[in-house]
């Protein structure tokens, strides 16, 4: 234990950051397909960020997700977790399992029992701890996202928004230390959307580095600390939010539009109302000060 | 009206009385219950050895590679579902396709024993269909019995170099018309007729079931055909790279 | 889809021990069907009835309405069992047609009335055990019966995709209807078979999908739940001991004199 904290701090110290994933030339194409999934990708996560994904379908997110598991194996280059490079062995491969875990886009596509409690259940007895702890750790997760209410229905009974509280909790269970969550509000109502997004922050807030695609680019800008962009697998864009929206040609050819918040933020600028030296904002609080600033000003 | 005239209308009344009773009966299933406890004892070991060796060659399956865990659950789910779907039938009345001559020609007589069982407890259980001390009579006539007779039509016509929808709407057709045979001989041998026996008896509910039986037969027939025209047009390959056909669709890539 | 899995996440009873439910709907089903004694079917049939309707609380227009579904078949087979055509005439009854008689004696009538009192009530017995347990308790069960773990896992799974399967073929279907795909019989099954093809496809797709996600949290063959039961009552299970013993007295009784005994 002590020679592995020493390792880890050399690392650190060499260059200064804790990187959590780290993604090596990575290139993969599924059976059958010419084309690329993923093309010569290469990434470095740091531990306990916020990072969203973002790119049109078929860009490559959901296969370096499933490659930062061990689902999909590279046919080119490597996936490093947690500093140890992906090893495809049953005992390596459930290691990674427990550190990384992935909700699924659909919620029909990842829950496979009709009993809330036993779906949560299945992961966490896979990692080979006794009943008790299992069930200890699954009323808590239980209580946590709020599953409470509708614990005792079959999941086929349920709606998207619950399943998709059960399919969080089923990885959660599992006390992963990076949690990847597959357009997480695709599908879902605007009241569980906030919820969602409320259980995501309080993951980042627990540590968890938390790593979320996403096609709305107001909530990336606003919510993440870094954004990568995706393009037919390849890596087109990666920095903060204000760094990648702000490079006009990236966003295009991701195919998508600048945060309305910057948006404005420009027009604004363009118009003489918000002064050339005004920060760019954060979100809608700050841009809201902003001109509210430049109004008292005027004033 | 003569008295043979009067006598003849009487029991075609009846006769049709029962027919209107008849076609709310579906599928072959026998009820909870109706099965002296000898033979359900009887017909469940009839099955075992089938039912075993479905189970040995789903486990082997599944060992060889785990991921087709979830996929041959989805072919249980799948032959469950269709077996649950009405179908209009021609007499306007509601049916249900059995979908084990389907089960059989994509998944194989062995595989379809233990699904059919699966199947046959849901159906039970779910849907008040069949019952559990009949369990082994209905897995014996519609989960081993017709599969094999299905199958191995199917076969049989894939050699002599059939017409493909020829050889499926046969090989479906002639597996129902067997479990109906089978089931009819079921209660037959439980419930022999006073006057004629074991065979007397047979001819009775043979006769019985007929209005509904045949006509479904048919039906099933012609929906296992467009289901198994349907999926090899639309999902050859993926059929294909499951591993999971009955060799004649390997042999046609 | 299925009332009856509807009902059973409402039952009154669904948290008392499966186990209990079971073995009490087991072994009252097993005696219903040895005995085929009118006494035991009676007992049985109200013994279910009050449970069922009484505390496990279905309407009792619904439970009646599910125990008219078996009975088409049981119309069907017993007439069947009760008319002969024979040339003699027989005691219970005999309408001569032509030169032969269509006749009963009064031994097959009473058979045939055994056997739907046998059925019936061994009917309730399956629905005391389907309208109040739910599907993965008894599941539950049966993995503690010892049997094959791979068949209790397929159960598992193939009931949680049934009722995917079926969301997805109603949707198939009102996409189909709203095309206009059921004008007449012919296009009725194409349609039927275009659903079923895509139906089909679709789940192969699936059960992908949901191997990976069951992979991604370290599956590794075998399904791991845990399992929520209330343990089992004493007072629960004397009550069945001596319900079952009473059982077990008149079906003995039954058969004994069935096989010439003098009762």
């Amino acid at each position: 234990m002590e020679k592995k904290k020493k390792t880890m701090a050399d690392r650190e110290t060499k260059d200064g950051q804790d990187w959590v994933i780290e993604a090596e030339h990575v290139s993969y194409a599924y059976e059958g397909n010419d084309e690329k999934a993923l093309d010569n990708f290469s990434l470095k996560i740091q531990r306990g960020k916020k990072v969203a994904f973002m790119g049109g379908n078929g860009s490559g997110k959901s296969t370096f997700f499933l490659c930062l598991n061990g689902i999909r194996k590279p046919d080119k280059g490597r996936i490093i977790i947690d500093k140890r490079p992906v090893v495809y062995r049953k005992r390596e491969l459930l290691e990674v399992r427990k550190k990384v875990g992935i909700v699924f886009q659909e919620p029909d596509n990842q829950l496979f029992s009709a009993s809330v409690y036993q779906e949560i259940s299945f992961g966490i007895l896979n990692l080979g701890v006794d009943e008790d702890t299992a069930r200890r750790k699954v009323e808590q997760v239980i209580e946590e996202l709020g599953i409470s209410p509708f614990r005792e229905r079959p999941v086929h009974a349920l709606s998207g928004g619950q399943k998709k509280q059960v399919a969080i909790a089923d990885i959660l269970a599992m006390s992963p230390e990076v949690m990847i969550l597959d357009e997480p509000a695709a599908a879902l109502d605007s009241w569980h959307t906030n919820k969602v997004r409320r259980i995501v922050d309080d993951l980042a807030k627990r540590g968890i580095t938390v790593l979320v695609s996403t096609h709305d680019m107001d909530y990336a800008y606003g919510w993440a600390d870094e954004i990568v962009l995706m393009h037919r697998g390849q890596l087109i864009g990666k920095g903060t939010p204000l760094e990648v929206c702000s490079d006009a040609e990236a966003l295009k050819k991701a195919g998508l539009e600048m945060p309305a918040v910057l948006k404005l933020y420009g027009r604004m600028k363009q118009r003489g109302i918000l002064s050339s030296d005004t920060m760019p904002p954060a979100n809608m609080e700050e841009l809201e000060d902003c001109l509210a600033n430049a109004y008292e000003r005027r004033m | 009206m003569t008295k043979k005239e009067k006598i003849l209308l009487k029991a075609s009344a009846a006769f049709a009385a029962l027919f209107a009773v008849a076609p709310a009966a579906n599928a072959m299933h026998i009820m909870e219950g109706y099965l002296p406890a000898g033979y359900c004892v009887a017909w469940g070991l009839v099955c075992l050895p089938f039912l075993i060796a479905g189970f040995i060659s789903l486990r082997n399956k599944v060992k060889e590679n785990r991921r087709s865990m979830t996929l041959i659950a989805m072919s249980g789910a799948f032959i469950f579902v269709i077996s649950s779907l009405k179908i209009p039938s021609a007499t306007g009345s509601c049916s249900h396709m059995t979908g084990t001559g389907l089960g059989a020609i994509l998944f194989g007589p062995s595989a379809v024993g233990i699904l059919g069982i699966i199947v046959l407890i849901f159906q039970a259980v779910l849907l008040a269909h069949g019952g559990l001390t009949t369990l082994g009579a209905n897995t014996f006539s519609m989960a081993v019995a017709g599969p094999l007779v299905s199958f191995g039509i199917y076969k049989l016509c894939g050699k002599l170099k059939a017409n493909r929808r020829v050889s499926v709407f046969l090989a479906a057709f002639m597996g129902d018309l067997f479990t109906y045979c089978v089931t009819s001989l079921q209660l037959a041998l439980a419930y022999p007729s006073e006057s004629g026996g074991v065979m007397a008896s047979a001819v009775k509910f043979l006769g019985v079931f007929a209005p509904t039986q045949l006509p479904l037969a048919v039906i099933e027939g012609i929906l296992t055909v467009v289901l198994v025209i349907g999926l090899e047009s639309y999902a050859g390959p993926e059929l294909n790279n499951t591993g999971f056909l009955s060799g004649r669709e390997k042999e046609a890539r | 889809m299925s009332v009856i899995d509807r009902l059973c996440y409402q039952s009154r009873l669904r948290y008392v021990n499966a186990e209990e439910k079971f073995v009490y709907a087991i072994l009252t089903l097993i005696f219903c069907v040895a005995s085929r004694s009118f006494a035991v079917a009676l007992i049985a049939f109200a013994a279910n009835g009050i449970l069922t309707v009484g505390k496990g609380g279905i309407s009792l227009s619904r439970y009646c309405r599910l125990l008219l579904i078996p009975v088409s078949f049981l119309v069907v087979g017993t007439a069947a069992i009760l008319v002969d055509v024979s040339e003699i005439p027989m005691d219970a009854f005999a309408f001569p047609v032509g030169d032969r008689y269509l006749t009963g004696s009064r031994a097959t009538t009473m058979e045939a009335l055994r056997v739907c009192a046998a059925a019936f009530s061994s009917a309730t017995c399956l629905y005391f055990l389907a309208l109040n347990t739910t599907m993965t308790d008894i599941l539950d069960v049966l993995r503690k019966l010892r049997l094959p773990s791979l068949f209790i896992e397929l159960m598992m799974l193939i009931y949680r995709f049934i009722f995917l399967l079926f969301e997805t073929a109603g949707a198939i279907r009102i996409s189909q209807e709203s095309r206009l795909g059921d004008r007449n019989y012919r296009t009725k099954a194409r349609s039927f078979g275009e659903m079923g093809s895509a139906l089909f496809i679709r789940a192969l797709s699936r059960s992908n999908s949901l191997y990976d996600a069951m992979e991604s949290r370290g599956y590794d063959g075998k399904i791991r739940v845990l399992s929520q039961q209330q343990p089992p009552r004493k007072k629960k299970i004397l009550m069945i001991a001596g319900f079952e013993l009473i059982l077990a007295v008149l079906t003995i009784r039954e058969i004994w004199v069935r096989t010439g005994g003098h009762g």
